[in-house]
Protein backbone atom coordinates (compact mmCIF):
# COMPACT_ATOMS: atom_id res chain seq x y z
CA UNK A 1 0.00 0.00 0.00
CA UNK A 2 1.30 3.70 -1.06
CA UNK A 3 2.36 5.86 1.68
CA UNK A 4 0.44 9.15 2.65
CA UNK A 5 2.95 11.32 0.52
CA UNK A 6 3.34 9.38 -2.61
CA UNK A 7 0.40 11.28 -3.73
CA UNK A 8 2.43 14.57 -3.96
CA UNK A 9 5.31 13.05 -6.07
CA UNK A 10 5.48 14.63 -9.15
CA UNK A 11 6.77 12.15 -11.66
CA UNK A 12 6.73 12.81 -16.20
CA UNK A 13 4.66 11.68 -18.23
CA UNK A 14 6.60 12.47 -21.27
CA UNK A 15 10.47 12.93 -21.90
CA UNK A 16 11.56 16.24 -21.03
CA UNK A 17 10.47 18.34 -24.17
CA UNK A 18 13.15 20.91 -23.99
CA UNK A 19 15.50 22.91 -21.39
CA UNK A 20 15.11 26.31 -19.65
CA UNK A 21 18.78 27.11 -18.06
CA UNK A 22 19.98 23.21 -17.09
CA UNK A 23 16.13 22.36 -15.90
CA UNK A 24 14.34 19.72 -18.73
CA UNK A 25 11.01 20.22 -18.83
CA UNK A 26 8.76 17.54 -19.48
CA UNK A 27 5.09 17.33 -19.36
CA UNK A 28 4.31 16.31 -15.42
CA UNK A 29 1.20 14.79 -13.83
CA UNK A 30 1.31 18.18 -12.13
CA UNK A 31 0.69 19.81 -15.67
CA UNK A 32 -1.64 17.80 -16.48
CA UNK A 33 -3.63 19.21 -13.97
CA UNK A 34 -2.67 22.33 -14.10
CA UNK A 35 -3.58 22.57 -17.77
CA UNK A 36 -6.54 20.23 -17.04
CA UNK A 37 -7.83 23.01 -14.48
CA UNK A 38 -7.77 25.61 -17.19
CA UNK A 39 -9.56 23.66 -20.04
CA UNK A 40 -12.08 22.72 -17.84
CA UNK A 41 -12.44 26.21 -16.43
CA UNK A 42 -12.53 27.92 -19.03
CA UNK A 43 -14.73 25.62 -21.14
CA UNK A 44 -17.21 26.23 -18.36
CA UNK A 45 -16.90 29.68 -18.74
CA UNK A 46 -16.79 29.76 -22.64
CA UNK A 47 -20.01 27.55 -22.43
CA UNK A 48 -21.72 29.97 -20.33
CA UNK A 49 -20.60 33.15 -21.45
CA UNK A 50 -21.15 31.96 -24.90
CA UNK A 51 -25.10 31.91 -25.19
CA UNK A 52 -26.10 35.61 -23.55
CA UNK A 53 -29.11 34.61 -22.97
CA UNK A 54 -31.68 37.33 -20.94
CA UNK A 55 -32.67 34.64 -19.10
CA UNK A 56 -29.88 32.14 -18.28
CA UNK A 57 -29.16 28.62 -18.40
CA UNK A 58 -27.58 26.07 -15.76
CA UNK A 59 -23.98 26.82 -17.05
CA UNK A 60 -24.84 30.43 -17.84
CA UNK A 61 -25.82 31.38 -14.25
CA UNK A 62 -22.59 29.56 -12.65
CA UNK A 63 -20.51 31.83 -14.74
CA UNK A 64 -22.57 34.58 -14.01
CA UNK A 65 -22.17 33.80 -10.02
CA UNK A 66 -18.30 33.22 -10.45
CA UNK A 67 -18.27 36.59 -12.11
CA UNK A 68 -20.59 38.75 -9.53
CA UNK A 69 -18.92 37.04 -6.85
CA UNK A 70 -15.85 37.69 -7.60
CA UNK A 71 -16.99 41.54 -9.00
CA UNK A 72 -18.32 41.99 -5.45
CA UNK A 73 -15.25 40.87 -4.09
CA UNK A 74 -13.08 43.20 -5.47
CA UNK A 75 -15.61 46.11 -5.12
CA UNK A 76 -15.99 45.60 -1.46
CA UNK A 77 -12.35 44.97 -0.59
CA UNK A 78 -10.41 46.93 -3.16
CA UNK A 79 -13.31 49.56 -4.58
CA UNK A 80 -13.47 51.09 -8.30
CA UNK A 81 -9.68 51.64 -7.96
CA UNK A 82 -9.44 47.74 -8.04
CA UNK A 83 -11.52 47.33 -11.29
CA UNK A 84 -8.14 47.16 -13.60
CA UNK A 85 -7.06 44.15 -11.19
CA UNK A 86 -10.69 42.13 -11.96
CA UNK A 87 -9.27 39.87 -14.81
CA UNK A 88 -6.38 38.96 -12.28
CA UNK A 89 -8.61 38.47 -9.08
CA UNK A 90 -10.88 36.39 -11.03
CA UNK A 91 -8.37 33.86 -12.77
CA UNK A 92 -6.47 34.00 -9.67
CA UNK A 93 -9.96 32.33 -7.70
CA UNK A 94 -10.92 30.00 -10.91
CA UNK A 95 -7.51 28.12 -11.08
CA UNK A 96 -7.18 27.72 -7.50
CA UNK A 97 -10.73 26.64 -7.28
CA UNK A 98 -10.19 24.44 -9.94
CA UNK A 99 -7.27 23.34 -9.01
CA UNK A 100 -8.31 22.24 -5.28
CA UNK A 101 -11.54 20.79 -6.12
CA UNK A 102 -9.52 18.69 -9.02
CA UNK A 103 -7.54 17.65 -6.52
CA UNK A 104 -10.17 15.73 -4.61
CA UNK A 105 -11.19 13.72 -7.73
CA UNK A 106 -9.96 10.05 -6.65
CA UNK A 107 -5.99 9.70 -8.34
CA UNK A 108 -6.03 12.72 -8.76
CA UNK A 109 -3.29 15.48 -7.94
CA UNK A 110 -3.64 18.49 -6.24
CA UNK A 111 -0.99 20.97 -7.76
CA UNK A 112 -2.18 23.45 -4.89
CA UNK A 113 -1.02 21.34 -2.52
CA UNK A 114 2.74 21.85 -3.72
CA UNK A 115 4.13 24.60 -2.04
CA UNK A 116 6.80 25.83 -5.42
CA UNK A 117 3.17 26.44 -6.73
CA UNK A 118 1.14 28.40 -3.95
CA UNK A 119 4.27 30.04 -3.24
CA UNK A 120 5.44 31.40 -6.52
CA UNK A 121 2.26 32.77 -6.60
CA UNK A 122 2.06 34.44 -3.40
CA UNK A 123 5.78 35.67 -4.11
CA UNK A 124 4.31 37.07 -7.76
CA UNK A 125 1.06 39.04 -6.17
CA UNK A 126 3.41 40.36 -2.57
CA UNK A 127 5.98 41.82 -5.32
CA UNK A 128 3.18 43.08 -7.97
CA UNK A 129 1.25 44.26 -4.80
CA UNK A 130 4.76 45.88 -3.38
CA UNK A 131 5.52 47.34 -6.76
CA UNK A 132 1.90 49.05 -7.29
CA UNK A 133 2.21 50.41 -3.87
CA UNK A 134 5.49 52.29 -4.50
CA UNK A 135 4.70 53.66 -7.77
CA UNK A 136 1.27 54.68 -6.59
CA UNK A 137 2.34 56.72 -3.65
CA UNK A 138 6.29 56.47 -4.30
CA UNK A 139 8.12 56.63 -0.70
CA UNK A 140 4.79 57.62 1.08
CA UNK A 141 4.41 53.88 0.51
CA UNK A 142 6.44 53.26 3.71
CA UNK A 143 4.32 55.03 5.95
CA UNK A 144 2.45 51.27 5.66
CA UNK A 145 4.51 50.09 8.23
CA UNK A 146 3.76 52.90 10.91
CA UNK A 147 0.71 53.42 11.98
CA UNK A 148 -1.31 56.70 11.03
CA UNK A 149 -1.99 58.68 14.56
CA UNK A 150 0.73 56.40 16.68
CA UNK A 151 3.19 57.88 19.12
CA UNK A 152 6.43 58.76 17.64
CA UNK A 153 8.33 56.95 20.38
CA UNK A 154 6.87 53.48 19.71
CA UNK A 155 8.30 53.73 16.26
CA UNK A 156 11.41 51.59 17.37
CA UNK A 157 9.12 48.67 17.82
CA UNK A 158 6.05 49.55 15.58
CA UNK A 159 7.93 49.53 12.20
CA UNK A 160 9.91 46.44 12.79
CA UNK A 161 6.66 43.89 13.61
CA UNK A 162 5.09 46.15 10.69
CA UNK A 163 8.19 45.05 8.23
CA UNK A 164 7.98 41.47 9.50
CA UNK A 165 4.24 41.33 9.16
CA UNK A 166 4.66 42.79 6.15
CA UNK A 167 7.91 40.86 4.58
CA UNK A 168 5.80 37.35 5.99
CA UNK A 169 2.71 38.05 3.94
CA UNK A 170 3.96 35.70 1.07
CA UNK A 171 4.48 33.18 3.12
CA UNK A 172 1.60 33.23 5.78
CA UNK A 173 -0.44 32.81 1.66
CA UNK A 174 1.69 30.40 -0.05
CA UNK A 175 1.49 27.94 3.17
CA UNK A 176 -1.89 28.37 4.59
CA UNK A 177 -3.28 26.97 0.86
CA UNK A 178 -0.35 24.77 0.85
CA UNK A 179 -0.29 23.40 4.11
CA UNK A 180 -4.33 22.82 4.23
CA UNK A 181 -4.40 20.89 0.73
CA UNK A 182 -1.03 18.60 1.84
CA UNK A 183 -3.08 18.13 5.43
CA UNK A 184 -6.17 17.58 4.21
CA UNK A 185 -5.25 14.85 1.52
CA UNK A 186 -2.61 13.10 3.69
CA UNK A 187 -5.44 12.83 6.32
CA UNK A 188 -7.66 11.12 3.33
CA UNK A 189 -5.00 8.75 2.66
CA UNK A 190 -4.24 7.33 5.92
CA UNK A 191 -7.96 7.44 7.06
CA UNK A 192 -8.46 5.03 3.71
CA UNK A 193 -5.56 3.07 4.88
CA UNK A 194 -7.29 1.77 8.14
CA UNK A 195 -10.77 1.10 6.19
CA UNK A 196 -8.48 -1.68 4.11
CA UNK A 197 -6.42 -2.56 6.94
CA UNK A 198 -9.27 -3.51 9.60
CA UNK A 199 -11.98 -5.09 7.34
CA UNK A 200 -15.27 -5.26 8.15
CA UNK A 201 -14.94 -2.78 10.92
CA UNK A 202 -13.50 -0.72 8.29
CA UNK A 203 -16.96 0.27 7.59
CA UNK A 204 -15.90 2.98 10.66
CA UNK A 205 -13.47 5.07 9.08
CA UNK A 206 -15.23 4.60 5.69
CA UNK A 207 -18.01 6.50 7.14
CA UNK A 208 -15.66 9.58 8.47
CA UNK A 209 -13.62 9.07 5.07
CA UNK A 210 -17.28 10.21 3.53
CA UNK A 211 -17.09 13.04 6.32
CA UNK A 212 -14.19 14.17 6.04
CA UNK A 213 -14.55 14.11 2.26
CA UNK A 214 -17.11 16.47 2.28
CA UNK A 215 -15.20 18.64 4.31
CA UNK A 216 -12.53 18.58 2.17
CA UNK A 217 -14.91 19.74 -0.60
CA UNK A 218 -15.86 22.62 2.09
CA UNK A 219 -11.85 23.52 2.81
CA UNK A 220 -11.16 23.17 -0.79
CA UNK A 221 -13.75 26.21 -1.87
CA UNK A 222 -12.51 28.15 1.66
CA UNK A 223 -8.74 27.98 0.61
CA UNK A 224 -9.57 29.23 -2.86
CA UNK A 225 -11.88 32.01 -1.10
CA UNK A 226 -9.63 33.08 1.70
CA UNK A 227 -6.25 32.93 -0.74
CA UNK A 228 -8.06 35.21 -3.40
CA UNK A 229 -9.67 37.18 -0.74
CA UNK A 230 -6.17 38.07 0.96
CA UNK A 231 -4.53 38.87 -2.64
CA UNK A 232 -7.06 41.23 -2.54
CA UNK A 233 -7.01 43.31 0.84
CA UNK A 234 -3.20 43.07 0.18
CA UNK A 235 -4.28 45.04 -3.24
CA UNK A 236 -6.55 47.42 -1.30
CA UNK A 237 -3.65 48.43 1.27
CA UNK A 238 -0.66 49.14 -1.47
CA UNK A 239 -3.45 51.34 -3.58
CA UNK A 240 -5.04 53.10 -0.60
CA UNK A 241 -2.56 52.65 2.24
CA UNK A 242 -3.59 52.36 5.87
CA UNK B 1 -19.28 19.85 14.32
CA UNK B 2 -17.45 16.65 14.99
CA UNK B 3 -16.11 16.51 11.55
CA UNK B 4 -13.95 19.41 12.14
CA UNK B 5 -12.71 18.61 15.39
CA UNK B 6 -12.03 15.11 13.71
CA UNK B 7 -9.80 17.21 11.06
CA UNK B 8 -8.17 19.28 13.63
CA UNK B 9 -7.11 16.29 15.31
CA UNK B 10 -6.00 15.10 11.97
CA UNK B 11 -3.44 18.14 11.67
CA UNK B 12 -2.24 16.54 15.21
CA UNK B 13 -1.93 13.35 13.81
CA UNK B 14 -0.59 14.54 10.30
CA UNK B 15 2.51 16.76 12.54
CA UNK B 16 3.37 13.33 13.95
CA UNK B 17 3.31 11.06 11.45
CA UNK B 18 4.51 13.24 8.94
CA UNK B 19 8.64 13.81 10.08
CA UNK B 20 8.79 9.37 10.06
CA UNK B 21 6.68 8.94 6.32
CA UNK B 22 8.94 11.93 4.75
CA UNK B 23 11.90 10.00 6.09
CA UNK B 24 10.45 6.42 5.03
CA UNK B 25 9.83 7.75 1.70
CA UNK B 26 12.62 10.13 1.16
CA UNK B 27 11.42 13.59 1.91
CA UNK B 28 7.99 14.99 0.92
CA UNK B 29 8.05 15.12 -2.52
CA UNK B 30 6.61 19.18 -1.67
CA UNK B 31 10.15 19.78 -0.63
CA UNK B 32 11.94 18.08 -3.64
CA UNK B 33 13.94 20.95 -5.13
CA UNK B 34 14.41 19.29 -8.59
CA UNK B 35 10.62 19.33 -9.81
CA UNK B 36 10.49 23.30 -8.62
CA UNK B 37 11.62 24.90 -12.49
CA UNK B 38 9.09 22.39 -14.31
CA UNK B 39 6.22 23.43 -11.45
CA UNK B 40 6.77 27.25 -11.72
CA UNK B 41 7.09 26.87 -15.91
CA UNK B 42 3.59 24.75 -16.51
CA UNK B 43 2.16 27.15 -13.55
CA UNK B 44 3.23 29.89 -15.30
CA UNK B 45 1.81 28.69 -19.03
CA UNK B 46 -1.40 27.44 -17.34
CA UNK B 47 -1.95 30.63 -15.37
CA UNK B 48 -1.16 32.96 -18.35
CA UNK B 49 -3.35 30.63 -20.99
CA UNK B 50 -6.41 30.93 -18.29
CA UNK B 51 -5.87 34.73 -17.51
CA UNK B 52 -5.80 35.36 -21.68
CA UNK B 53 -8.69 33.46 -21.95
CA UNK B 54 -10.66 34.82 -18.93
CA UNK B 55 -9.44 38.95 -19.56
CA UNK B 56 -10.14 38.56 -23.41
CA UNK B 57 -13.21 36.35 -23.71
CA UNK B 58 -15.10 35.54 -20.65
CA UNK B 59 -14.78 38.11 -18.50
CA UNK B 60 -15.81 41.01 -21.33
CA UNK B 61 -18.82 38.34 -22.85
CA UNK B 62 -20.22 38.22 -19.25
CA UNK B 63 -19.89 41.64 -18.20
CA UNK B 64 -21.95 42.64 -21.16
CA UNK B 65 -24.51 40.45 -20.79
CA UNK B 66 -24.94 41.16 -17.07
CA UNK B 67 -24.86 45.22 -18.35
CA UNK B 68 -27.40 44.34 -21.63
CA UNK B 69 -29.76 42.33 -19.09
CA UNK B 70 -29.82 45.45 -16.69
CA UNK B 71 -30.50 47.67 -19.48
CA UNK B 72 -33.18 45.48 -20.42
CA UNK B 73 -35.16 45.21 -17.07
CA UNK B 74 -34.85 48.57 -16.53
CA UNK B 75 -36.28 49.70 -20.23
CA UNK B 76 -38.68 47.06 -19.39
CA UNK B 77 -39.66 48.57 -16.07
CA UNK B 78 -39.84 52.56 -17.85
CA UNK B 79 -42.37 51.03 -20.79
CA UNK B 80 -44.86 49.25 -17.88
CA UNK B 81 -44.60 52.44 -15.78
CA UNK B 82 -45.32 54.54 -18.82
CA UNK B 83 -48.03 52.04 -19.90
CA UNK B 84 -49.58 52.21 -16.54
CA UNK B 85 -49.70 55.99 -16.67
CA UNK B 86 -51.33 55.48 -20.09
CA UNK B 87 -53.81 53.15 -18.24
CA UNK B 88 -54.41 55.22 -15.80
CA UNK B 89 -54.80 58.52 -18.29
CA UNK B 90 -57.60 56.28 -19.95
CA UNK B 91 -59.34 54.84 -17.32
CA UNK B 92 -59.93 58.87 -16.27
CA UNK B 93 -60.91 59.23 -20.04
CA UNK B 94 -63.32 56.48 -19.68
CA UNK B 95 -64.64 57.25 -16.43
CA UNK B 96 -65.54 61.24 -17.56
CA UNK B 97 -66.78 59.83 -20.62
CA UNK B 98 -68.89 57.23 -18.68
CA UNK B 99 -70.19 60.14 -16.45
CA UNK B 100 -71.03 62.41 -19.78
CA UNK B 101 -73.21 59.75 -21.14
CA UNK B 102 -75.02 58.86 -18.52
CA UNK B 103 -76.21 62.63 -17.88
CA UNK B 104 -76.79 62.83 -21.64
CA UNK B 105 -78.71 59.15 -21.45
CA UNK B 106 -80.36 60.92 -17.87
CA UNK B 107 -81.57 63.54 -20.15
CA UNK B 108 -82.94 62.05 -23.07
CA UNK B 109 -84.74 59.68 -20.56
CA UNK B 110 -86.15 62.89 -19.21
CA UNK B 111 -87.01 64.38 -22.58
CA UNK B 112 -88.86 61.52 -23.91
CA UNK B 113 -91.02 61.26 -20.37
CA UNK B 114 -92.11 64.90 -20.84
CA UNK B 115 -92.79 64.70 -24.41
CA UNK B 116 -94.82 61.55 -23.74
CA UNK B 117 -97.05 63.23 -20.59
CA UNK B 118 -97.66 66.48 -23.07
CA UNK B 119 -98.82 64.36 -26.01
CA UNK B 120 -101.16 62.29 -23.17
CA UNK B 121 -102.21 65.47 -21.87
CA UNK B 122 -103.11 66.69 -25.23
CA UNK B 123 -104.89 63.57 -26.19
CA UNK B 124 -107.04 63.66 -23.23
CA UNK B 125 -107.55 67.31 -23.47
CA UNK B 126 -109.02 66.36 -27.40
CA UNK B 127 -110.31 63.73 -26.23
CA UNK B 128 -112.45 65.63 -23.49
CA UNK B 129 -113.99 67.85 -25.82
CA UNK B 130 -114.70 65.85 -28.44
CA UNK B 131 -116.69 64.20 -25.51
CA UNK B 132 -118.02 66.99 -24.39
CA UNK B 133 -119.07 68.18 -27.63
CA UNK B 134 -120.69 64.39 -28.05
CA UNK B 135 -122.65 65.15 -24.93
CA UNK B 136 -124.01 68.93 -25.53
CA UNK B 137 -125.19 67.49 -28.55
CA UNK B 138 -126.99 64.90 -27.31
CA UNK B 139 -128.32 67.17 -24.80
CA UNK B 140 -129.26 69.71 -27.31
CA UNK B 141 -131.37 66.86 -29.13
CA UNK B 142 -132.63 65.71 -26.19
CA UNK B 143 -134.17 68.85 -25.26
CA UNK B 144 -135.45 69.38 -29.08
CA UNK B 145 -137.39 66.20 -28.44
CA UNK B 146 -138.49 67.13 -25.50
CA UNK B 147 -139.71 70.45 -26.33
CA UNK B 148 -141.11 69.17 -29.66
CA UNK B 149 -142.87 66.22 -27.39
CA UNK B 150 -144.26 69.08 -25.00
CA UNK B 151 -145.68 71.42 -27.98
CA UNK B 152 -147.41 67.93 -29.68
CA UNK B 153 -148.81 67.08 -26.12
CA UNK B 154 -150.01 70.26 -26.13
CA UNK B 155 -152.27 70.34 -29.44
CA UNK B 156 -152.92 66.81 -28.52
CA UNK B 157 -154.72 68.11 -25.33
CA UNK B 158 -156.71 71.14 -27.18
CA UNK B 159 -157.68 68.50 -30.24
CA UNK B 160 -159.11 66.07 -27.64
CA UNK B 161 -160.87 68.51 -25.50
CA UNK B 162 -161.91 70.29 -28.49
CA UNK B 163 -163.43 66.87 -29.77
CA UNK B 164 -165.09 66.02 -26.32
CA UNK B 165 -166.55 70.08 -26.14
CA UNK B 166 -167.86 69.96 -29.39
CA UNK B 167 -169.23 66.40 -28.78
CA UNK B 168 -170.70 67.35 -25.31
CA UNK B 169 -171.48 71.45 -26.21
CA UNK B 170 -171.90 71.81 -29.91
CA UNK B 171 -170.13 74.20 -31.52
CA UNK B 172 -167.06 75.61 -29.62
CA UNK B 173 -164.98 78.43 -29.80
CA UNK B 174 -161.62 76.99 -30.96
CA UNK B 175 -158.93 79.45 -30.65
CA UNK B 176 -161.19 79.96 -26.51
CA UNK B 177 -160.61 76.22 -25.99
CA UNK B 178 -156.79 76.48 -27.34
CA UNK B 179 -156.06 79.07 -24.79
CA UNK B 180 -157.68 77.37 -21.67
CA UNK B 181 -155.93 74.64 -22.41
CA UNK B 182 -152.77 76.31 -23.19
CA UNK B 183 -153.51 77.17 -19.98
CA UNK B 184 -153.97 74.01 -17.63
CA UNK B 185 -150.93 72.44 -19.39
CA UNK B 186 -149.10 75.33 -18.07
CA UNK B 187 -150.16 74.54 -14.42
CA UNK B 188 -149.67 71.17 -15.14
CA UNK B 189 -146.24 71.53 -15.90
CA UNK B 190 -145.60 73.76 -13.60
CA UNK B 191 -147.38 71.27 -11.04
CA UNK B 192 -145.19 68.88 -11.73
CA UNK B 193 -142.20 70.12 -11.79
Amino acid sequence: MAGPLEQFAIHNVTDPLFTIGNHPIALTNSAIFMLGAVVISSGLLLVGSGKAAMVPGRIQALAEVFYEFIGNMVRDNVGTAGRKFFPFIFSLFIFTLFGNILGLVPYGFTFTSHIAVTFFMAAVIFLAVTLIGLFKHGLHFFSLFFPHGAPLFTAPILIPIELVSYLSRPISLSVRLFANMTVGHVLLKVLAGFVVALGIFGAVPLAVLVAITALELLVAVLQAYIFTILSCIYLNDALHLH
Amino acid sequence: MPVSALRASGWGLVLAILPAAAHAAGGMPQFDVTSFPTQIFWLVVSFALLYVLMAGLVLPRIGHTIEAREGKIQADLDAAQKANDAARVAAEAQRAALAEARGKAAGTVRQAAEAAAAETTAHLTTLGEKLAGQIGEAERRIAEQRAQALAGLSSLATEITSSVLGKLVGNVDGTQVAAKVAEAVETARKGTK
